[in-house]
């Protein structure tokens, strides 16, 4: 038969589309040719987005991006694009993209009060630098800062805590994952001594239910929410159940959508694990062989600034875990009673039964999963433990379809910000700054004179902010991250500490985003595949991009501003002269000679990049320093995998994974792993062991009881409303490069408060009508919307926060998880108003 | 020439209600449906417009989930999309020291 060209190219389409579905039409063949063009180079990489790791196919021609199209071969989208990952070849060509160094400027010299100036990189660079050494001559390593980011490629973290940690001795660095991730990471380490998860992406297809905690994986997590659509659809007997504090489009697959009263998941989690235990459905044997159980202390504040009327009331402090027996726990888990939690919860005791009963039943497979619903808490730990206790008392874990699982909103913030540990009580595969033996082998791994890296935790990110605005940290730098927007409560901490004249503030970033206009130093940015790069996505798998394009302008990686601005010192300007003195060598040396030319970082020479068709890739780090300065950061990083004190964190070798579409870690002789602490899947179980939780010495994972206790801030008669902030599908976090894409900024182009037509009414407002939304911090003006997407019960508002327009921060809290410190957006008291 | 494959997920009761719903865009066509998984096409002239349905499907009724999968751009460049004002950002225009 004759085809057109029209009718060619459409039947591709449908092949592709149902290819990907899983579908089979007749007459259509599924085997497809790819989109190509000889003009167009196409060539894999993650998605810049989100946690998911979709990966996508980049095609680029005349040196520029021009179109991005889901990777068929990729196991984690299958070709499978969401609406920002199609429009990913238009982030990088935004109007305003920054081109040069911007310093703040009055005649000529540097002035906290001038107006932005263009200068040089030298002149950027020796500005920046004056101003470190003054704070550490002044006031010594704590006065120096850095805020990162879990959208830093692996090396461009690892670079960093090297040149923090090490180079000038402050752990003051800190991820934007802090606000994502930080709780996730403290469940996992109070519960199974290493972090991330033990399951993985491929449990979408086998579970039988599946539970949302916290997560609105429709709008978050597109594609993940496609193939869960998919297992609902297509698998018999398949259940979904939703919770959260106002209904999403996750409620319109859902079998079972709970609706309940901000902070009392706490009470709802622990109702299930009181059912599973009373209907005597635990398993006894799993239990037995493989739990221990723990109380945490309670009462234990809301980490606000120590002065804080609710920091002074509180009675416990900190995490410290004691052990209980099982009688213990099943007793204090027994007043979450069905009665007691659906009244507590507003949930209805039929919907608390059903849930509790996918849990409880011996031959339902269920994965369950949650986002900041759950992280953003300020019980965040607890309540990721409170869900790992339900699936530890059921031994639903560790094997396919059973899986708690929590998901991750920035694409490396498991690659990067938590495998490097870019935290600051963090090092690289999960050490820690406070133990003495994981401090020596990181000085070993850099060959570091001891005594190197200091022992104190450094400030965390809500800290540093408050140390800003206390003129404490002096001299910071903001890379890969939009702070002044995503941070709580702009108006009182974040600005006046931005602005308080006794610091000196760097942004990096590739536009002029609210953080960057609030800093004295702007260095413009190459961004995504702009660069070389490496991510790591929730189900631990790490994947490698090269180079397609070069940035714009002086545009530079944050990867060659971190290595470039370590040739700025010498090592008697920023060490001790007794450290210096175990080291000699290093004597006159930068931190450059000692961190990164110190024969393993350069040990890599200069090569041609190329993929299997023979096209030639740029590398411009390798060009600017001489040698394969990528390759030989990771190949260092790994060895904290494969030769750490704790085990099961190996990484495969660098040009492996320019090959494979990501693996999965840990990973041994070439082979990923997909599912942790189990024989036959992970190998680093004992033979005959069957379940191993190896991250703790006697291989048992803890379920750590802990209660219900409220809200930092809830609703009074004056602020008598709850405000829980978000994301929209459109935009992705705080709009930086999605609201430069037409297609997305004219979908979703300003922020809206999402409200029940009852409480708009009896305020007097209708849909579209411009409202005010005032907190105890701040106000600002939004839109009514009373119909869409998210509907809200009576008492809540939902306010998304990627507009710089309105930003929604001057409202919220700074209440953190006094473990994790990660802040609350979910809730505070606010009122609303006509405008 | 703008020829887009879309994969879209309804409740599969609705499947056949969203399919009509679907047909009845322009330049769009359901090709096929099998338990709520629909595979559609979406023909257009320009880019901008393969945007505004996928945008629009997802806050259809009865719709689950929308993927992009297959997209061919015969004319690929961006002169074709409308133009749309985006607020851009001067350095020098936000002054922190007045805000909040």
């Amino acid at each position: 038969m004759k085809l057109t060209r029209r009718s060619f190219i459409k039947t591709n389409a449908i092949a592709a589309t149902a290819a990907a579905a899983g579908i089979t039409i007749p007459g259509i063949n599924n085997a497809i040719a790819k989109t190509s063009s000889k003009q167009i180079r196409w060539d894999k990489a993650p998605c810049r987005f989100c946690g998911t790791g979709c990966s996508v196919l980049v095609g680029t021609k005349d040196g520029r991006v021009i179109a991005t199209q889901g990777d068929p071969d990729a196991p984690v989208n299958r070709g499978l694009n969401c609406i920002k990952g199609y429009f990913l070849s238009k982030i990088m060509y935004g109007k305003d993209r920054l081109t040069t160094p911007l310093l703040r400027m009055t005649d000529g010299q540097y002035d906290k009060e001038g107006e932005f100036t263009p200068i040089s990189w030298d002149k950027a660079f020796d500005v920046m630098a004056d101003k470190w050494k003054e704070a550490i001559k002044k006031k010594g390593p704590t006065s120096v800062g850095m805020f990162g980011s879990g959208q830093w490629t692996v090396w461009e973290g690892y670079a960093a805590s090297k040149l923090f940690k090490a180079g000038f001795r402050s752990n003051n660095l800190d991820p934007n994952a802090r606000h994502c991730m930080a709780s996730a990471v403290g469940a996992f380490m109070r519960g199974f001594g290493a972090d991330e998860p033990m399951g993985c992406y491929d449990d979408l297809e086998h579970a039988d239910v599946f539970v949302l905690w916290g997560a609105n994986m429709a709008e978050m997590h597109p594609i993940l929410w496609s193939r869960l659509s998919d297992t609902r659809l297509t698998k018999e007997g398949c259940e979904v159940h939703v919770l959260s504090t106002y209904k999403h489009r996750c409620f319109d697959l859902a079998d079972n959508g709970m609706v309940f009263t901000p902070q009392t998941d706490l009470a709802i989690a622990n109702y299930i694990a009181n059912y599973i235990i009373q209907t005597k459905a635990y398993k006894k044997d799993f239990v037995n062989k493989h739990v221990n159980f723990k109380k945490t202390p309670t009462d234990i504040g809301y980490g606000l600034r120590p002065e804080h009327e609710l920091e002074k009331k509180k009675t416990g402090t900190g995490g410290k875990l004691s052990g209980i027996s099982f009688d213990e726990y099943k007793k204090s888990v027994e007043k979450y009673t069905l009665e007691y939690t659906s009244k507590l919860s507003g949930v209805p005791e039929a919907n608390l039964l059903a849930l509790a009963k996918v849990y409880a039943d011996p031959d339902k497979k269920v994965s369950s999963y949650w986002t900041m619903g759950f992280n953003q808490h300020t019980r965040g730990v607890w309540v990721n433990g409170l869900v790992y206790n339900i699936h530890l008392l059921m031994g639903k874990i560790s094997e396919p379809g059973n899986s708690p699982f929590s998901l991750t909103g920035q694409p490396s913030a498991c690659g990067t910000a938590r495998e490097v540990g870019t935290f600051a009580h963090r090092l690289p595969a999960d050490l820690v700054v406070k133990k003495k033996p994981h401090r020596d082998f990181a000085e070993k791994v850099w060959q570091l004179p001891e005594g190197t890296i200091p022992e104190k935790p450094g400030y965390h990110a809500v800290l540093q902010n408050r140390m800003l605005k206390d003129g404490k940290l002096n001299a910071y730098w903001v890379m890969c991250n939009n702070n002044m927007q995503a941070a709580a409560n702009m108006n009182e901490e974040t600005l006046p500490g931005y602005r308080n004249p006794e610091n000196f503030i760097v942004v990096s970033d590739p536009y002029p985003t609210v953080t960057a206009q609030a800093a004295d130093l702007i260095l413009p940015t190459a961004m995504w595949t702009e660069k070389e790069g490496a991510y790591g996505n929730a189900e631990r798998r790490t994947q490698f991009w090269r180079q397609q394009v070069s940035a714009p302008g002086d545009s530079k990686s944050d990867l060659w501003q971190l290595v470039e601005f370590s040739k700025r010192f010498k090592v008697e300007e920023v060490w001790p002269a007794d450290l210096i003195a175990k080291k000699p060598e290093y004597k006159g040396k930068t931190l450059f000679d000692v961190l990164f030319a110190n024969g393993q970082v350069n040990k890599y020479p200069k090569q041609a990049i190329t993929d299997d068709n023979g096209n030639v890739y740029p590398n411009d780090e390798m060009d600017a320093f001489g040698f394969y300065l990528q390759k030989g950061l990771f190949e260092e990083y790994r060895v904290f995998g494969t030769q750490g004190p704790k085990k099961g964190h190996d990484l495969g070798e660098f040009d492996t994974y320019h090959k494979a579409r990501g693996l999965r870690w840990p990973v041994v002789d070439g082979k990923e792993t997909l599912w942790r602490y189990r024989e036959g899947y992970d190998p680093f179980v004992k033979k005959g062991q069957d379940v191993q939780f190896y991250g703790f010495k006697d291989g048992r994972a803890n379920i750590i009881t802990a209660p219900y206790e409220p809200a930092a801030e809830s609703p009074d008669k004056e602020y008598d409303l709850w405000l829980s902030t978000g994301r929209v599908l459109e935009h992705w976090h705080s709009g930086s490069m999605t609201r430069r894409v037409p297609e997305l900024y004219r979908a979703f182009p300003d922020a809206v408060m999402f409200i029940h037509p009852n409480d708009a009414k009896k305020r007097g407002l209708r849909r579209g009508m411009l409202a005010k939304v005032a907190s105890r911090r701040g106000d600002i003006e939004l839109r009514v919307e009373t119909r869409g997407r998210n509907r809200p019960p009576e008492g809540l508002i939902f306010v998304p926060w990627f507009d710089a327009g309105r930003l929604i921060n001057k409202l919220t809290l700074d209440a953190t998880d006094p473990l994790s410190k990660e802040t609350d957006y979910k809730k505070c008291a606010v009122k609303v108003m006509k405008a | 020439m703008n020829i887009s494959g879309v994969l879209v997920y309804a409740q599969a009761d609705k499947a056949d209600t969203v399919s009509q719903m679907l047909s009845e865009f322009d330049g769009v066509e359901v090709h096929a449906s099998e338990q709520g998984k629909l595979i559609v096409t979406i023909e257009d002239e320009n880019t901008g417009a393969l945007a505004d349905r996928v945008i629009q499907f997802q806050d259809l009724p009865n719709i689950l989930s929308v993927a992009v999968v297959y997209h061919h751009d015969e004319a690929n460049d961006d002169e074709l999309i409308d133009p749309v004002t985006i607020p851009s950002c001067d350095c020098n225009e936000f002054n922190p020291l007045e805000a909040p």
